[in-house]
């Protein structure tokens, strides 16, 4: 079974090719601010950002609460226009592309919102063939094969004809991938998909994805806070504190034990770990070792 | 994959998108869904068409009509002579019964049930939402309706079939006595309503003579218990009363005011006045009525003083001046003493309560039934 | 999954359609005035022949004049209600809403209650009069549920929920203090009643407003569909959720206030019948926009044939009739939790 093998297969290394590959994403000093009406003084900022992202390349965003990690998600994705600088997709900014071509290149996975009617697992991945779909169209034969391969990738094709409010979160969440993989996308956003799953569940999530990119080549930006499966998975990690990129690259040079620790505010030990990447201990109370009171 | 530089122009993008959107909602599946629906419409409404226009030629062909105003402002066109009258409402039943056009009525409501004869007519439903289908296969030559009672909508659903509807607004007693000699006269009857109003007026002098000079007794009138709702100005009801010698404690602009309990105890009526057939039901009424708080307030309550008149005071037809008589009578025993020997005959706690009552065209102090 | 395909779908349209054709035969039959089935297929064969002539006077006066009108309104009536309820459920995101929940039938209400009071005499000014104050509470409950320039599903139900209220009390209070004869019908018109006569031209101008209408509805179904799964899941799915929510908006409602306005305030179809053909024919809009339609001239038509021969010849008010119907089917509806 799929399943299986993935949780013991080696982790494959950061992709390295013999000619740098395709850029797809370019985020070239993006910024943002909300505020609760216009002309008050916005309630969070986003600074300058710029990181770049290739083709089969596996980034995650990191960063605690309310650093502005989802919203450098939605300015990749072209939900929102940034402030200033640019956000592109090969080339074009996505918050000028239309809705329907931009969900042709970029899938977005979120916490989905409650299904108010019922619908099957099957339908539901059906409906990430809509960006290609015109105005009054029926699915073609080719829609359903590409709604199976989805399934069929995410280790799904026995819950198609499950209800969607009936399956486990783990299930779900797999569904839900594989809607966004019916959109045939290039770039594939994550916003925290670990967060409601179990460990088992999240590994499996997170091998996937790192199959998809390098199997497949999708670009996949996953937005997170879980330290220690970024370290794992990623080939490159944005930190985010507050509103401000801190650092940008390969997670070796980002986990900096004082650089995390002023980030996430909790004790920290940084190891290296197998295949260059590093280990993240966390420490449970802090040990009063410098200053003992007695 | 590159993208062509042109999509990168939303506005063109909307357009075409809608346009596209447009262009196959129309021409696919779309318009084969409701192509049957086009297909066979119009060949049924176009042959409907013609059997109107056919039907509306047939009514237009028959013989002499008369133009008439109604009492609502509108004009008519009457077919003369009129054999078959469909009644909208019991007022109008009764009228046209004492006019003798009794026997040319083909259809009256389920309500219409004085004389008894019109209860064995063909009914056509209610006042409010009568049977237009029915009425029509009555073939009538004229439906009488009030404003009263019947709807707008109903009369001009008859009036698009081609159905004369001639409407009557009594809101006098006066207005009762022209409305229906204007009926007499449109029916070919005009005799029978002069000598009938004739009489009535007649009737009416009488109690106006009798009346003379007496002050007028407060009244409350009932026309409802829950909500509580009595007779405002402009009304028939309002002008039968004075003519009765009772004058309202109600001043109200409206036809048919709410009113409340506490308006009614700072008023302080002499008498209250139900208008009611069913002599058990108000017997009903009336006991619950002095058990309710508040009612106990008003003297007319604690001494008893309540007049039950037949349903004649409630409808504008010549049976009105009946219950101008029964209400007079009531009010004013001592100017009618002659006529009240019944009076002593009553047990003693039923004096107080005044049933002149029932379907007899002379009234009896005598109810069915037994006192409260 | 059944896939859905056209041909399912119109499969499923012709099957509703042949029912409507029995349930408008039988209607034409029944009434307080009766007719044999004999003596209606061959009046209704010289009819759509084109021999008008041969007809029965009565046949032409009952059938064409009185019957067939009124059973059309109640087809386009039913059919728009329906679509509407189907429209709005999708646009609030709440399978409870009926076209009714935004105040629309009430603004009509008052609408027809003005014309009333001024003009009783003039029989269109009813549907005129009900349908500019339609109009008045579309735009008016528009502006109210934006949020930041778009229609917000929360804010819109409690900007429509508050007009409906603010209008119900102004009937209301018109209604006691006015209290005069003109408005005795109104009681009928606030539950739904099609016995009001209409001229043939206002019968074309609500079948094409309805297809219209109806048709723009259509187009969206599919972005309808994903809409349901979450509007930011939609709008990342490449559905233009501004544009497709006042489409649905503005179709959906004209759809009710073309049916209020002639036919008052028929209740339970619009929230009812959408579910029922969604428990026939599943959630998939493409195919739940034509089948409420067809489901929905199905139950206005019997419940109207119902409301004219229950106590004939006296006519119940066919709102009367669906809310009898209507409140066992959705506690039905609730037990078997699909609502």
């Amino acid at each position: 079974m799929s399943e299986t093998t993935s949780l013991t297969e080696a982790r494959p290394a950061p992709s390295t090719q013999h000619h740098p590959p395709h850029l797809r994403i370019n985020v070239e000093q993006a910024s943002y601010a909300y505020s609760a009406r216009k002309k008050a003084a916005p309630l969070f900022t986003l600074e300058a950002t710029t990181f770049q992202a290739r083709e089969r390349e596996f980034v995650a965003i990191l960063g605690p609460n309310a650093s502005g990690k989802s919203t450098l998600l939605r300015l990749i994705a072209g939900a929102i226009a940034p402030l200033s600088g640019r956000v592109e997709l090969d080339g074009f900014e996505t918050c000028h592309l239309d809705a329907r071509t931009r969900a042709q290149r970029i899938a977005l996975v979120q916490q989905e919102s409650p299904l108010i009617f019922p619908i099957r697992a099957g339908d539901y991945v059906l409906q990430g063939r809509h960006p290609h779909g015109r105005s009054l169209w029926f699915e073609k034969d080719e829609d359903f094969a590409i709604a199976e391969n989805a399934l069929a990738q995410v280790g799904a094709e026995h819950l198609r004809d499950r209800w969607m409010h009936e399956i486990s979160g783990g299930e779900k969440q797999r569904v839900v991938l594989a809607r966004a993989l019916a959109q045939r996308p290039l770039v594939l956003l994550l916003d925290e998909p670990t967060l409601h799953l179990d460990i088992r569940a999240q590994i499996d999530l997170l091998c996937r994805l790192r199959r998809l990119a390098d199997e497949h080549r999708y670009t996949v930006i996953e937005v997170t806070h879980d330290l220690g499966l970024a370290a794992e998975f990623a080939d490159q990690v944005v930190l985010l504190h507050r509103g401000k990129c801190l650092r940008v690259g390969p997670p070796a040079a980002v986990y900096q034990r004082e650089l995390l620790e002023q980030v996430f505010e909790v004790p920290l030990e940084i190891e290296a770990g197998p295949a260059g990447r590093p280990r993240v201990i966390v420490q449970g109370r802090r040990q009063e070792t410098v200053h003992p009171q007695g | 994959m590159t993208l062509p530089n042109h999509l990168s122009f939303r506005g063109a993008i909307f357009i075409k998108d809608t346009a596209r959107r447009i262009y196959l909602a129309l021409t696919r599946a779309f318009l084969v869904r409701w192509l049957f629906v086009l297909a066979i419409a119009p060949l049924v409404l176009s042959g409907a068409a013609r059997a109107q226009s056919m039907s509306r030629e047939n009514l237009a062909s028959s013989p002499s009509r008369i133009e008439v105003k109604d009492e609502t402002g509108r004009i008519v066109q009457i077919p003369q002579p009129v054999r078959r009258i469909v009644s909208l409402a019991p007022s109008v039943t009764e009228t046209l019964f004492a006019l003798g056009a009794g026997d040319r009525i083909v259809g009256d409501t389920n309500f219409c049930d004085y004389p008894p004869e019109a209860k064995q007519k063909t009914h056509i439903g209610g006042p409010v939402s009568p049977s237009i289908e029915a009425i029509a296969a009555l073939h009538p030559d004229l439906v009488v309706a009030t404003r009263e009672i019947n709807r707008p909508e109903s009369v001009h659903a008859l009036e698009q079939l081609g159905i004369a509807v001639y409407a009557t607004d009594p809101q006098t007693v006066e207005q009762v006595f022209t409305s229906t000699e204007r009926l007499g006269d449109l029916l070919g009857a005009a005799d029978a309503g002069r000598m009938l109003t004739a009489n009535l007026r007649r009737r009416l002098s009488e109690i106006d003579r009798r009346l003379a000079g007496l002050p007028a007794k407060n009244v409350l009138m009932i026309v409802w218990l829950d909500p509580l709702m009595s007779v405002g100005r402009n009304t028939f009801l309002d002008d039968a009363l004075r003519r009765a010698g009772a004058h309202s404690v109600i001043d109200s602009p409206q036809s048919w005011p709410t009113i409340d309990l506490e308006q009614v105890v700072r008023l302080q009526p002499d008498y209250l006045i139900i208008s009611n057939d069913n002599a058990r039901q108000v017997q009903r009424e009336l006991t619950e009525l002095q058990e309710r708080p508040g009612w106990r307030q008003l003297e007319a309550v604690r001494k008893r003083r309540f007049v039950v008149l037949s349903e004649a005071m409630s409808h504008p037809s010549p049976r009105l001046v009946d219950g101008i008589e029964q209400l007079a009578r009531a009010l004013y025993p001592d100017a009618f003493a002659a006529d009240a020997a019944f009076l002593g005959a009553l047990p003693r706690n039923c004096r107080d309560i005044i049933m002149a009552h029932v379907s007899q065209p002379f009234f009896s102090l005598l109810q069915p039934g037994g006192c409260l | 999954m059944k896939p859905l395909t056209l041909r399912r779908v119109l499969w499923s349209c012709a099957l509703l359609a042949a029912v409507l054709l029995g349930i408008v035969l039988l209607a034409l039959r029944l009434g307080a005035v009766p007719f044999s089935f004999a003596d209606l297929g061959q009046n209704l064969w010289w009819l759509v022949s084109g021999q008008p002539g041969k007809i029965s006077t009565d046949f032409r006066l009952i059938m064409v004049d009185i019957r067939l009108p009124r059973i059309l309104l109640g087809i386009v009536v039913g059919a728009a209600l329906s679509v509407a309820g189907a429209g709005f459920q999708a646009l609030l995101r709440n399978p409870l809403a009926d076209p009714y929940v935004l105040g629309v039938s009430s603004g009509a209400a008052l609408g027809a209650i003005l014309a009333l009071l001024a003009a009783p005499a003039i029989p269109l000014m009813t549907p005129a009069a009900a349908f500019l104050g339609a109009a008045a509470t579309i735009a008016g409950v528009y502006f109210l549920g934006r949020r930041q320039g778009q229609l917000d599903s929360g804010t819109l139900l409690l900007a429509g929920i508050v007009m409906a209220s603010f209008l119900s009390a102004m009937i209301m209070f018109l209604m006691t203090t006015l209290a005069s004869r003109e408005l005795r019908g109104i009681s009928f018109w606030l539950m739904g009643d099609l016995s009001t006569s209409i001229p043939r031209g206002l019968l074309w101008i609500l079948v094409v407003g309805f297809l219209a209408a109806a048709g723009a509805i259509l187009t969206t179904a599919s972005d309808l569909n994903v809409l349901l799964a979450g509007e930011r899941e939609a709008m990342h799915l490449g559905v233009d959720v501004t544009r497709v929510k006042l489409v649905v908006y503005i179709s959906a409602s004209l759809l009710t206030g073309l049916a209020v306005s002639v036919s008052g305030a028929i209740g339970y179809v619009g929230l009812l019948v959408p579910h029922v053909m969604r428990m026939f024919f599943g959630s998939d809009y493409r195919l739940l926009i034509p089948t409420s339609a067809l489901g929905g001239a199905i139950a206005i038509v019997l419940a109207d044939t119902l409301a004219r021969t229950l106590i004939a010849p006296t006519e119940l008010p066919v709102g009367a009739m669906t809310a009898m119907a209507g409140a066992p089917v959705f506690i039905y509806l609730l037990r078997r939790r699909l609502a």
